[in-house]
């Protein structure tokens, strides 16, 4: 009986992880009846939300795999609210699927399993310890490796940065006024910005910032793209490691590729979180543990808000060319030199 | 003619390269006619696996399995050159009566690891996959032209080897004609001018809907002609 669930799930887990590039690569192809987006048939601001004035910079937040869509936990809402309060020439946007190119929530009735993830959502909202709720992790996390995929990886970068700038159009950014853009990812989220960091700088033409909590990514070509980015990790968190050990570019022996070409320039920065676990009770999120006076999510909060003022100040300091790889803008300054 | 458990244990003991697989396939009767059966399903698995080329070039559904079924055909096609080269060359070098039925049918289902082409399609381990499949098929290959023409290991990988060598020189002088033929054929299955070289489909991928989300591409050098 055992051996026959096992079995079982193995086969689903591989049928699903099949099936897993379907909705990008359908999305691409045209299957899905919408074509392929454009990001400037947004609604304009004006019908979208009232924008607060004098916005001189955008952040876009990319939840990690346990996410279903705009609707966020209290935890991660609770950062939103926190940054959006503490930097308030900052426009901060949640709203985002980063799971889909479609940008289709696991709960949209579209999707044939909705009923499945929403009853697994709920679950997660009431915190119930279930192992089937972990299928929603498995299903994003199974995104992720679509992300990271060279043959795939492209496709849904160029997806992904559409839904991101659909969502920045709707809050107010106005293109080619090179407001620079913040992009900060949790855990697979991370990957994700980085497959879209491509078209993200040229669609914007404008500088171009990371902030991984806890990032769980691949050697990407976005890395090149990336004017700085900061990587806040607990040495306590051990699933920032899987990144490390699962994707070859990020073995030290690979030299030449993005991810060590990045790790020897001054564009990525690496910041202890302390002891923090990567989600759960004590995680960077969790407002329960409290030490030194502030909680953890305080504390993540406080560091984010500091590394945003940190990547202004770079910005102004170090301006790229807009719209091209930042890792070109600082050979062609070596060169003048 | 054989029945299904009996097809499945020879599959089953191609996969694991058994001892002794190379001669049960040629006693067998009715493997013949699994080894067309073999190589045409192996096609039709690796064509989904590899399908990501259809999908970036945007082909219609209806088109699309239009188009897997024609590169499975071609992939059956492409195995009779191959088995018709490991043939020549074993003839040639080794074995001077070395029956071609034999050969191809033995060819044709060491293919049997392919029937997980499919696999490739897993984003991230598909590539992977793609490699050890690969080597997975040209060792059951080896093994059973081992035991089909009592070479040694060495003299059989050598056979395997250049009959390889000699499908990629052909297929890149006399071959032409047929290799246009294919083309043709699946771009006429995909309804699409099919692009399949690496590069050209970053292009096309880049190229997307809107002016502003294309990457920058430098511009070229150009030497001044004096």
């Amino acid at each position: 009986m055992i051996t026959l669930l096992v079995s079982v799930a193995v086969l689903a887990v591989v049928v699903s992880l099949m099936l897993s590039p379907i909705e990008t690569l359908g999305w691409w192809a045209g299957w899905y009846g919408h074509g392929l987006h454009d990001p400037r048939s947004a609604p304009p601001p004006e019908e979208a939300e009232e924008l607060p004035e004098a916005t001189e910079h955008y952040v876009v937040y990319l939840d990690g795999i346990a996410n279903v869509g705009r609707y966020h936990y209290r935890d991660v809402q609770g950062l939103l609210d926190g940054l959006a309060e503490r930097l308030p020439r900052t426009r901060v946007v949640g709203d985002i699927m980063p799971y889909s190119v479609r940008d289709v929530s696991l709960v949209a009735p579209e999707r044939p399993l909705a009923r499945w993830w929403r009853s697994m959502f709920i679950k997660k909202l009431r915190e119930e310890r279930s192992p089937l709720s972990f299928s929603i992790n498995l299903r994003n996390l199974f995104q992720v490796l679509v992300a990271a995929d060279p043959r795939y990886g492209r496709i849904y970068g160029q997806g992904q940065a559409q839904v991101i700038l659909t969502a920045l159009l709707k809050a107010g950014y106005q293109p080619g006024s090179g407001a620079p853009l913040t992009v900060i990812g949790y855990s697979g989220g991370v990957q994700v910005g980085l497959a879209a960091a491509p078209f993200l700088k040229r669609g914007l033409k404008a500088p171009l910032a990371m902030i991984s909590l806890a990032g769980v990514m691949a050697s990407e070509a976005g890395l090149d793209w990336v004017d700085i980015m900061y990587h806040l990790q607990s040495p306590t968190d051990r699933i920032p490691m899987w990144g490390q050990a699962l994707f070859p570019g990020r073995w030290p022996i690979a030299r030449s590729s993005h991810w060590n070409r990045m790790l020897r320039s001054d564009r990525l920065r690496f910041v202890n979180m302390g002891p923090m676990r990567h989600n759960g009770p004590g995680s960077y999120l969790d407002d329960s543990v409290v030490k030194h006076g502030e909680n953890n999510l305080e504390r993540t909060t406080n560091v984010m808000v500091g590394l945003v003022h940190e990547i202004m100040e770079h910005h102004r300091q170090h301006a790229s060319e807009p719209g091209e790889p930042r890792a070109r803008a600082r050979d062609r300054r070596v060169k003048a030199v | 003619m054989l029945d299904l458990a009996a097809a499945a244990e020879l599959i089953r003991d191609v996969l694991r390269m058994t001892s002794g697989f190379g001669e049960t396939v040629v006693t067998t009767p009715g493997a013949g006619r699994l080894a067309v059966i073999v190589v045409v399903l192996a096609g039709l698995s690796e064509s989904v696996g590899e399908s990501v080329v259809l999908f970036a070039n945007r082909v219609k559904p209806k088109h699309f399995v239009r188009s897997l079924f024609i590169s499975a055909f071609i992939f059956a096609f492409t195995y009779f050159f191959l088995a018709a080269s490991i043939w020549a060359v074993a003839r040639l070098f080794f074995v001077p009566d070395a029956s071609f039925r034999q050969i191809s049918t033995v060819v044709a289902l060491a293919q049997a690891p392919r029937l997980f082409g499919f696999l490739v399609f897993l984003p991230y381990f598909g590539l992977a996959t793609s490699v050890l499949l690969w080597i997975w098929g040209l060792l059951a290959t080896t093994v059973g032209v081992v035991e089909l023409l009592a070479l040694t290991a060495w003299q059989a990988a050598a056979v395997v080897a250049l009959g390889s060598l000699l499908l990629l020189t052909l297929q890149r002088t006399i071959g032409r004609p047929l290799l246009a033929l294919a083309r043709i054929a699946r771009r006429r299955a995909a309804g699409v001018d099919l692009i399949t070289d690496r590069r050209k489909l970053r292009e096309l991928i880049d190229s997307g809907p809107d002016e502003g989300l294309r990457p920058h591409v430098p511009e070229r050098r150009r030497r001044l002609r004096l």
